[in-house]
């Protein structure tokens, strides 16, 4: 009977077929073409993408998917996240790291960020941007969300993300002016090339991570930062900009 | 680092707070050669996966006692088996540890440091493969009038992200444990090709599922309160009705198997501290089997496509399941198929009163293919007859 053979044949091929690999039938990209395959979310690639350290793929998946439906906001973390990581930013080690305020915020935090000694300055100023554009990210979500509410189950993580990028760029901001390229040291001597404006916009962005609403986690990080603009203020000078060389010079002690 | 993340895991085991609970469309038990052809079991099961696939199979049995015995499964994913393989000491059987270089080294100062990278290689490790580990034993009577089996099964899920659904460093931890008794029979009929199957069961199950940022250590520390423990240790309890329906139609060589089956008529409600599962939705589902045979040897090809009415709302690939058994001497079995769309594969060789089995699977535990895969190897040993 031809149809036995067939059959038999049949049975085989589907043990040879299910032993040629691990992917799905109906995977979007490595299934079987035949069949209407089954997409994950926009969400769930750019995570796909985020844990490969694949940022810039991370972006590229987001950012239309905003664009298509600006007001689905559990979209704007990841997207935070992956221009953070793109920055530089080691948020596993951030995560590690718990701040303290006996902590050196500065030093503790700069551990996790890319200094101006470890990237050249073009790569470093693609970071500031990165981060910049990660904080403005979160900043584009409405305040009623942005509160430590159960009613969105991102709300919380959004909130600890943009003081955690917010403290982020604030340190890297102020590092362009005070690490020393070649030996990674803190050194006054690079704050020459300070202006006033860039001083005043240091104090700015680092109030900025006060100003941000106290949510469960997030409030030892700005204790942290606080402590630094406290000292800062502290300090003896006339201008702002006297202020932070007297305290990048008891950093450097 | 490792310190923290036994702590963590450690807050977390002991209070848990469920955020969601899993249920799945397929039986509360499978035996390991029926998850090898791809989880097609409504028109041929294995031994006590009869008494939860399809009860009206029992009517089948060639003897009077189809099986009476024990089974133990262990399950254990890929990764975590490559893991701990990686970390064994070559002499075990491992590939030597994760940061050796491979030559002995006397300064203890280098040992210390082999000896942190290690733990940092484990830690990062477990980010980016997840562990699950499982555990299964049953015992059963299963004859070709009524069959019965008291069963446990539980599995662990503990997966972390750098980067979380919600762009942080996330840690999760599910569980599933059912336990309970079963017993069912075949209702024959006057039709010789229509047999009907009845199983009562009486199950305690808990599934739960705990998820914290990293970062933030106020969340994490909120599940030490006890309350929450309690949820992850109690379980809830029901008693559920399956019915089944099987045609038959039986050749010299070759036979056509069509089944119906219903799970959980009516809903079982299940009552319990626990926070999940509160109810087993009634699940409707169709299978179809064609056995090609000789006295000896078989070769089995079955489909199922299971809750048809999409009661659990789940995508299409997890509510089709398909594959092939072939069957040597009734001594020997390999299977292979597709689970929940992923190829299984598996073998089973039956020692008159040992039984093993081995099979090779892939469950996804999120609701697209590819979001959250587990690559499972499972173990079975069955002592009986």
């Amino acid at each position: 009977m031809p149809w036995l053979s067939k059959l038999t044949s049949l049975s085989f091929l589907v043990m040879l077929v299910s032993c040629s690999g691990d992917h799905n039938l109906w995977d979007c990209w490595s299934g079987f073409k035949r069949i209407k395959c089954d997409k994950p979310t926009a969400e769930q690639i750019a995570q796909n993408h985020l844990n490969n350290r694949d940022f810039s793929a991370a972006i590229e998946v987001l950012t239309p998917a905003i664009a298509d439906d600006p007001e689905n906001y559990s979209r704007y973390p990841l997207l935070a996240a992956a221009y953070a990581g793109r920055g530089g930013i080691d948020i596993l080690g951030i995560a590690r790291k718990q701040f303290g305020s006996s902590d050196s915020a500065l030093t503790s935090f700069s551990a996790f960020l890319p200094t101006p000694n470890t990237v050249d300055a073009e790569t470093y100023q693609q970071d500031l941007s990165d981060v910049a554009s990660a904080v403005a990210t979160l900043r584009a979500v409405p305040s009623n969300i942005l509160t430590d509410s159960e009613a969105f189950s991102y709300s919380a993580s959004a909130i600890l993300q943009l003081t955690i990028y917010q403290s982020s760029y604030s340190i890297m901001f102020l590092n362009q002016f005070i690490i020393s390229p070649t030996s990674g040291t803190i050194t006054v001597d690079q704050l020459a090339n300070m202006t006033p404006e860039q001083a005043e916009q240091v104090l700015t962005n680092l109030l900025a991570v006060g100003d941000l609403p106290q949510v469960s986690g997030n409030s030892n990080m700005q204790s942290a930062v606080s402590t630094i603009v406290t000292t800062i203020n502290e300090q003896p000078g006339a201008t702002t900009k006297d202020k932070i060389a007297a305290y990048v010079a008891t950093q450097n002690k | 680092m490792a310190r923290f993340s036994v702590a963590l895991l450690f807050s977390l085991i002991l209070g848990a707070q469920a955020a969601h609970a899993k249920k799945t469309v397929e039986p509360v038990y499978q035996d390991p050669f029926d998850l090898a052809a791809g989880g097609a079991s409504l028109t041929r099961a294995s031994k006590e996966g009869t008494l939860f696939s399809n009860p009206a199979l029992l009517h089948l049995a060639s003897g009077f006692i189809r099986w009476i015995g024990s089974s133990t499964t262990l399950t254990i994913n890929k990764e975590s088996f490559n893991t701990a393989k990686k970390f064994l000491p070559k002499s075990a059987g491992g590939t030597g540890g994760a940061s050796s270089t491979g030559s002995p080294s006397t300064d203890s100062s280098s040992n210390n440091s082999s000896t942190a990278n290690s733990s940092a290689e484990i830690v990062d490790d477990v980010l980016k493969n997840p562990v699950r580990l499982g555990w299964g034993e049953a015992i059963s009577l299963l004859t070709r009038r009524v069959g019965g089996a008291f069963f446990s099964r539980f599995e662990l899920d503990l997966g972390a992200h750098e980067y979380g659904p919600a762009g942080l460093p996330q840690i999760e931890l599910q569980t599933e444990s059912y336990n309970g008794f079963a017993l069912g029979a075949p209702v024959p009929t006057p039709l010789s090709w229509l047999i009907f199957g009845v199983t009562a069961k009486y199950i305690m199950a808990s599934e739960e599922y705990v998820s914290a940022d990293l970062v933030d250590q106020t969340q994490i520390s909120k599940y030490s309160d006890p309350k929450m423990a309690k949820s992850l240790y109690s379980q809830n309890s029901g008693v559920g009705l399956d019915l089944a329906a099987l045609l038959f139609f039986q050749g010299s060589s070759v036979d056509l198997t069509m089944a119906a089956k219903a799970d959980d008529i009516g809903d079982t409600q299940m009552a319990g501290d626990s926070s999940g599962p509160k109810q087993l939705k009634q699940v409707n589902s169709a299978g179809l089997g064609l056995t090609l045979h000789t006295g000896a040897d078989a070769i089995h090809l079955s489909a199922d496509y299971r809750d048809i009415g999409n009661a659990y709302k789940q995508p299409l690939f997890k509510r089709i399941y398909a594959g092939t058994k072939v069957t040597l001497r009734q001594h020997l079995g390999v299977a292979a198929g597709f689970y929940q769309g992923y190829p299984s594969i598996g073998a089973e060789v039956d020692l008159f009163f040992l039984r093993l089995a081995l099979t090779a699977y892939t469950r996804e535990l999120g609701d697209h293919p590819g979001v959250a895969p587990r690559h499972m190897y499972m173990f079975s040993l069955s002592t009986g007859f």
